[in-house]
């Protein structure tokens, strides 16, 4: 690490009037994505309440397949993974490409036909879940034939935001854009990989488990890693209009994120070959570094940040402090043997993605909309409202997942435990995760109504621009 | 950092290098595993599912059964016992063995043979037992036993191993014990009928279970001459109008065959045991862990 920290440049915003055209740019690309990523966020909310229904009402579904537990579970977290984490990290990401790279956002087109093909790809994904065709593979479970589409968009999307970093004006680049760079194209390369050896030609027996655990880690530690710090490298320096502290140790998180993240999806259950999951154990500990680093970075400028926006950055930053504590302790400690099978995992993965990712995501979101619309939001008091129930539902999911997991595990643990008394140990943390999941459906549809609305008068702003056109055309002939 | 250039070859180094950690390197070590005899046999371990049980997999995934149901049993260590087998001729010198290993002599510990020792201690201790015995003419056994929560729940007989999965596509491992493991449910429960009426009113067959029932695995239908030979005998609030049956559609069949594939109670060179005889027979009627 250097000896003196350089800070990052704060003058990478453009010139205000460059400002208004590079949004205008970004206008109808990022609202299609944002409009399908707040559609698919309140999905994924519906089918985690139908989910937890199981566990209200065992008998509920008892004649539906549709809408057993087993398929509403995975289509709940693919819908928030795919519907909602990756797009929205996706116009984040080439929204800070285009601002920080002064230029205008190359091959919007791009992004429109990837944004319509992605969807088409999760609708596709959503309805083979339901149908039966889900792949099996945990958080991968979107069939092959949805699979291509959502290939193509990614890759559509990954050449736009490719060309607009090519196209900046400056060739020094932002931390931000380091991050946001990688963002875009690092989704293709595992996809395909994950999709071809697993389903086009699938690997043997325990190997595919590999492949499996491999694809987990790079899509939830470092995607959703890329996509967090991106986004916080971005708006807390603008929120606070203070430089990023230091590029040296901007540029030791990336490294260290890259490098250690995409090791530390092997559970240290599995029943692999040894080495794997005590690799994987020393990564997931190892992964403290880049947290520390950005820690270091970041932590003087989320202190009293102001604006609306920055309490979901500041609410996203400590969700990740969370979940690294409790990755530590499972990890740097026996403690792990407890929480095997429990509900500490989904406790776990609902902290990084929905008290993480999607926070950032949803304070970047906030932040871009009103920009990329070339008008406010037409609903502020709902956004603010907004972080308020969705910060309620992360705790009230998070908090009895980890906390009921833990009971869960130790009675797990004593094979003189009957075990229906041990599944009934997980009735009341599920049961009460079902109102933190009943708040998210009613905070995400808070998004949703925004984004509509501001599509909305956006259009409407068009078409009025468009029937002015011919007497403003009419009068400039008059003068004539 | 300033070229793009640069930025991409970081991140495509980073991400080669744990491609050929968890993808290349597990490959080579995982992806050539082939049947191989069990330890002590002839047969080969692991056999391709049969048909019914084939479509059935497909039922489990279809359905996300491994959202509430790991197929990994886990093991924490290896403990051994020793069993007296034969007394040989000379009891005397058997029970003076008996009191050199500091075993009781209450009520006659050379009848009822084959006869359990020593449970649950170290290979050190067994070996020198076996020694000794043999050394004043008895016979003894020493066997090796896996240990673990699990085990002890009679999930299985030993931890779950790669080449457990061998014919799997997709390995459906789970990460949840919402119910309990099925790697060896073919093994604890080997009754069709018990699955069926389980897979239809759950609490028929375990108490509180805490499972939903999947009646959309089965179909009402009019008894026609003379009740199907799998229609579910039903009582009270859940028996079908007089005249008609409940029996399993096609996929509830195959599911049930699937379950009844689910075996890993094999001692493999990676995972041995030896069990006494009678031990798989405990496993099976396991009443600890009800699924």
């Amino acid at each position: 690490m250097s000896q003196s920290p350089q800070p990052a440049s704060p003058s990478a915003e453009p010139s205000p009037a460059a400002t208004g055209s590079i949004d205008a740019s970004c206008r109808w690309p990022l609202l299609g994505l944002y409009y399908g990523a707040a559609g698919w966020l309140v999905v994924s909310a519906v089918a985690y309440l139908l989910a937890s229904m199981s566990f209200h009402a065992p008998a509920m579904f008892a004649d539906c397949a549709y809408s057993s537990y087993g398929r509403m579970a995975p289509l709940a977290n693919n819908l928030l993974i795919y519907g909602f984490c990756i797009p929205a990290g996706w116009a984040a990401c080439l929204w800070m490409l285009a601002r920080l790279g002064k230029t205008r956002l190359v091959h919007g087109w791009f992004v429109i036909i990837g944004t319509k093909l992605w969807n088409l790809g999760v609708l596709l994904g959503a309805i083979g879940i339901l149908i039966g065709d889900g792949s099996g593979y945990e958080f991968l479970e979107f069939p092959l034939y949805a699979a291509w589409p959502m290939l193509v968009a990614s890759l559509l999307v990954g050449i736009s935001g490719l060309n607009t970093l090519r196209a900046r004006a400056d060739v020094e680049l932002h931390p931000a854009q380091w991050f946001a760079g990688l963002g875009v194209l690092w989704f293709p390369w595992i996809y395909i990989t994950a999709m071809l050896l697993l389903q086009l030609w699938p690997v043997r027996g325990m190997a595919q488990g590999a492949v499996h655990a491999w694809f987990l880690a790079q899509q939830q530690v470092v995607l959703t890693g890329l996509f967090g710090v991106a986004a916080l490298f971005y708006f807390l320096p603008t929120l606070k209009q203070q430089p990023l502290p230091s590029r040296q140790l901007a540029l030791f998180t990336l490294i260290t994120l890259i490098c250690f993240g995409g090791w530390a999806g092997v559970p240290l259950t599995a029943p692999v070959p040894a080495w794997m999951s005590v690799l994987s154990r020393i990564m997931s500990v190892c992964l403290v570094v880049p947290v520390l680093a950005l820690v270091l970075n970041v932590w003087p400028l989320h202190l009293r940040v102001q604006g609306d926006e920055a309490r979901y950055f500041r609410f996203g930053f400590r969700a990740l402090l969370c979940w690294m504590t409790l990755v530590l302790i499972l990890n740097g400690t026996g403690v792990w043997r407890v929480a095997a099978f429990t509900l500490v995992h989904p406790g776990l993965f609902q902290l990084l993605m929905q008290g993480c990712g999607t926070m950032l995501l949803l304070g970047a979101a906030y932040y871009i909309l009103p920009r990329i619309a070339g008008r406010p939001l037409v609903y502020p008091a709902l956004a603010r409202l907004h972080f308020a129930i969705a910060a309620a539902g992360v705790f009230l999911v998070v908090i009895p997942f980890v906390v009921g997991g833990f009971q869960q595990g130790t009675k797990l643990a004593d094979a003189e435990v009957v075990f229906t008394d041990v599944a009934a140990a997980t009735l009341m943390p599920i049961r009460v995760a079902s109102m933190g999941q009943l708040l998210f459906i009613v905070g995400h549809l808070l998004l949703s109504v925004n984004v509509v609305a501001l599509i909305w008068q956006v259009v409407r702003g068009m078409a009025k621009a468009f029937d002015n056109q011919p007497a403003a055309l009419a009068g400039a002939e008059g003068r004539a | 950092m300033r070229h793009a250039g640069v930025l991409f070859l970081t991140g495509f180094l980073a991400m080669s290098a744990s491609w050929a950690g968890f993808i290349l390197a597990p490959q080579l070590q995982l992806g050539r595993e082939s049947m191989e005899p069990v330890t002590g046999g002839s047969e080969l371990y692991p056999q391709p599912r049969p048909g019914l049980a084939a479509q059935g997999a497909a039922v489990y995934r279809a359905n996300g059964c491994n959202q509430c149901h790991t197929r990994q049993v886990q093991q924490v260590g290896v403990t051994t016992d020793v069993i007296l087998t034969e007394v040989g001729t000379n009891q005397a010198q058997v029970l003076s063995a008996f009191k050199l290993l500091g075993l009781s002599l209450a009520d006659n510990p050379l009848t009822g043979l084959p006869r359990d020792l020593l449970r649950g201690v170290d290979k050190k201790r067994a070996d020198f037992a076996q020694k000794t015995l043999e050394d004043a003419g008895a016979k003894a056994s020493v066997q090796v036993r896996a240990t673990g929560p699990d085990i002890a729940r009679g999930w299985g007989l030993r931890g779950s191993v790669a080449r457990d999965y061998l014919q799997d596509q997709p390995i459906l491992l789970g990460s949840q014990r919402l119910g309990p493991d099925l790697a060896n449910i073919g093994v604890r429960k080997p009754d069709a009928t018990w699955h069926l009426k389980h897979l239809y009113a759950p609490d028929l067959v375990v108490t509180n279970s805490t499972m939903p029932p999947y009646r959309f695995l089965f179909e009402t239908r009019q008894i026609n001459q003379s009740p199907a030979a799998d229609a579910l005998v039903l009582d009270g609030d859940l028996a079908p109008a007089p005249g008609f049956e409940v029996v399993p559609t096609v996929e509830g069949r195959a599911l049930v065959a699937y379950l009844l594939s689910l075996k890993s109670d094999v001692p493999l060179f990676e995972a041995p045991f030896s069990a006494p005889p009678g031990a798989q027979a405990a496993a099976g009627t396991n009443t600890v862990a009800n699924p």
